[in-house]
């Protein structure tokens, strides 16, 4: 894994605080600070992928990481077992403050009673809920999670009328968290 | 990067300190000034070297007194007597620092001698919170050593305006004087913080508990210039002696933020200055009555607000001074006070009895109605509808398009949408959308928008969080859920 031109830049540039110096032309701090810590979630989910989860190419190989987008496989045992998955991640600079905005996109939204068919998904850790201490790895593992409780597959009751006048950010939905057990 | 900068520079300012104050050069005749006080309440200012121990003090001292070099003085820093080996270098003495030299009596009983008594306060408190099992493991290595030395710090307000190592003090709660031998060691922050926890025996010749116990009175100054004032230390920043990384950007920081959660969360001062910043910006902060204007930790544990809000100093001046206005326009909402209406002026005013006429008195001058906070009138608030008055509340008010043709308060002559635009009050470009775009919560009356979604709103203002009903303004119910949730 380490030969992928984009994972070397990334441990390149983290690198830099140890080497103390040899190579002054960039510096880790010319990154902002999000950036940084978002490089060492990547390199967490690469080094330890946790379970149907990669970050997806066009990431590694972009150098904007202000949006990354993470493939996921329904979980083995589950509703969605074999279905493939895209969820895409944007961070704006207060990040880990602020939570990123996170969307299923792709042809194949999963249907589920908390997803609506734009790909938006109503889990409050995405909003209120929100803690810096959580991260990209445990974002998915929650919505995995939530797909592997899901026991039938249908779409959330005011689908039509949400995804008709819903803003496109999901952050500007007040979501009400009716039940925890789906 | 920055922590390798930060020990360079901390290495050749502690080399350049070396080269001044007379490690350099044995033939200098100058050295660390300090000023050494007597039980008697006489001051001397003697020149000493870092490289000497206090033998060598006691003798400077004795000379300067005039007294014959065999006689026994005690000399005290921090609370604590110092041992004749303990070399100079190793108490936190900076220019200027007050040493009491106590002449021993020879009838004066001696007080135990555990061998702690005689090492500096800041070698003997390794930082406050380390459990017992650690503190007396030896340290593997003198920079290990060094990183076990107490470490405190304060927000220095001037001249330094910045974060800064902190000494801590001791002195005598009834003279106020320095010259105070302390009975026990403190074992835990409360120790330091809560007056009356530690007791002392005081030398100084003048105090009236002289030769009894008297309580100890910590203090804090800060470290990087001489005669500072006292500064209240910021409790909540520690030297990072298990290298924690910060929560939030995952560095290992030099110093950090440890909440005060039962998980004890660690945070880099960096990253809590910009959890602060975000916060204020979403008026996030907790009014809480006893610790103030605050937030918990970061993850949002239970029982974690900051208790001690000097901490939020640490955003910075700007950003201080809003934490500050707005803390206190919090306050004077919950304590039932309202805030000046007039543009630029926003005063908080607490009326002391319950009048409808408010007079911004301290502020402009302006007054005003408490109930719909237009210019003062007599009688009812102008034939507004009952809603729209109490909108009125922070001079922001809609109720849609029907409401706002129906004032009657607006004296121009225009008819319908004109009538909105033709008004002198809030006239302003962005005070009119406010008007025109949100509802007030009903709790709380903060202007509120709707771009979406069901008719369920939730307030998002911090301190409120009312669940409410777009259409009726009311409490969300089961009713509005079953006969117009989607609208």
């Amino acid at each position: 894994m380490n030969d992928h031109p984009r994972l070397t830049a990334v441990f390149a540039r983290l690198s830099f605080g140890r080497t103390s110096g040899k190579k002054p032309a960039r510096k880790a701090t010319d990154n902002p600070k999000w950036e940084k810590r978002l490089q060492k979630e990547l390199m967490a989910i690469m080094k330890d992928p946790p379970d149907g989860i990669t970050v997806s190419q066009d990431t590694l190989e972009g150098s904007d990481l202000s949006q990354i987008c993470v493939n996921m496989t329904g979980p083995s045992g589950t509703l969605y077992e074999g279905e493939a998955f895209m969820l895409r991640f944007k961070f704006g600079p207060k990040y880990p403050f602020d939570s990123p905005e996170v969307v299923f996109t792709g042809e194949n939204i999963p249907v589920h009673p908390h997803i609506y068919s734009n790909g938006h998904i109503c889990l409050s850790i995405l909003t209120e809920d929100w803690s810096p201490a959580m991260s990209v790895q445990s974002v998915c593992l929650s919505i995995a999670s939530m797909l592997s409780s899901c026991k039938e597959k249908k779409r959330p009751p005011d689908n039509s009328f949400y995804v008709k006048t819903c803003h496109k950010n999901p952050k500007k939905t007040r979501w009400w968290y009716h039940d925890e057990d789906v | 990067m920055a922590a390798w900068l930060l020990r360079v520079w901390h290495w050749w300012g502690s080399w350049l300190y070396w080269l001044m104050w007379g490690g350099g050069s044995t033939a200098r005749t100058s050295g660390l000034p300090v000023t050494i006080r007597t039980e008697q309440g006489q001051n001397l200012s003697v020149h000493i070297q870092l490289t000497w121990d206090m033998r060598q003090v006691q003798s400077a001292v004795l000379a300067q007194l005039g007294l014959p070099a065999a006689t026994p003085i005690r000399l005290i820093l921090a609370g604590r007597r110092l041992a004749p080996e303990v070399r100079v270098g190793d108490c936190d003495l900076g220019a200027g620092t007050t040493l009491h030299a106590i002449r021993v009596l020879t009838h004066c009983p001696e007080q135990a001698d555990d061998g702690t008594q005689h090492r500096p306060l800041n070698q003997s408190l390794v930082d406050l919170e380390i459990s017992g099992g650690a503190r007396t493991q030896p340290a593997s290595s003198p920079e290990a050593q060094a990183r076990r030395l107490a470490h405190f710090y304060v927000y220095c307000d001037a001249p330094c305006h910045a974060l800064q190592p902190g000494k801590l003090r001791v002195r005598c709660a009834s003279c106020q004087d320095g010259g105070i031998v302390l009975a026990g060691e403190p074992t835990g922050w409360s120790d330091v913080l809560v007056p009356d926890r530690i007791q002392g025996t005081c030398n100084l010749a003048a105090c009236p508990t002289r030769g009894t116990l008297s309580w100890a009175r910590f203090y804090f100054k800060c470290a990087s210039h001489p005669a500072s004032e006292d500064t209240p230390p910021l409790y909540l920043i520690r030297s990072n002696l298990y290298d924690v990384p910060c929560l939030a950007c995952l560095d290992v920081g030099q110093p950090v933020v440890v909440f005060e959660c039962p998980e004890k969360h660690v945070s880099c001062v960096e990253c809590f200055q910009n959890y602060c910043r975000t916060r204020l910006n979403e008026r996030q902060f907790q009014l809480h009555p006893d610790h103030g204007y605050t937030l918990p930790c970061p993850v949002g544990c239970a029982d974690s607000l900051v208790r001690e809000t000097r901490h939020f100093k640490l955003i910075g001046d700007h950003d201080y001074e809003r934490y500050q206005r707005f803390g206190t326009e919090e306050f004077v909402l919950q304590s039932g006070g309202v805030l000046c209406p007039r543009p630029d002026c926003g005063m908080g005013i607490i009326m002391d009895e319950p009048c409808r006429r408010v007079v911004c008195e301290n502020g402009c001058g302006f007054a005003f109605c408490r109930d719909c906070l237009q210019g003062y009138h007599i009688g009812e608030c102008e034939a507004q509808t009952e809603t729209e008055c109490s909108n009125a509340a922070q001079s922001l008010m809609a109720v849609g398009e029907n409401a706002v043709r129906a004032r009657s308060d607006v004296r121009l002559m225009a008819v319908g949408e004109n009538a909105v635009r033709a008004r002198w009050v809030n006239a302003d470009p962005s005070s009119l959308a406010i008007q025109l775009t949100t509802k007030p919560c009903p709790k709380c009356r903060t202007p509120t928008e709707r771009s979406g979604g069901c008719m369920h709103m939730v307030c998002t203002k911090a301190a409120c969080g009312f669940h409410w009903c777009w259409i009726c303004q009311t409490e969300w119910t089961r009713d509005c859920m079953a006969s117009h949730w989607f609208g």
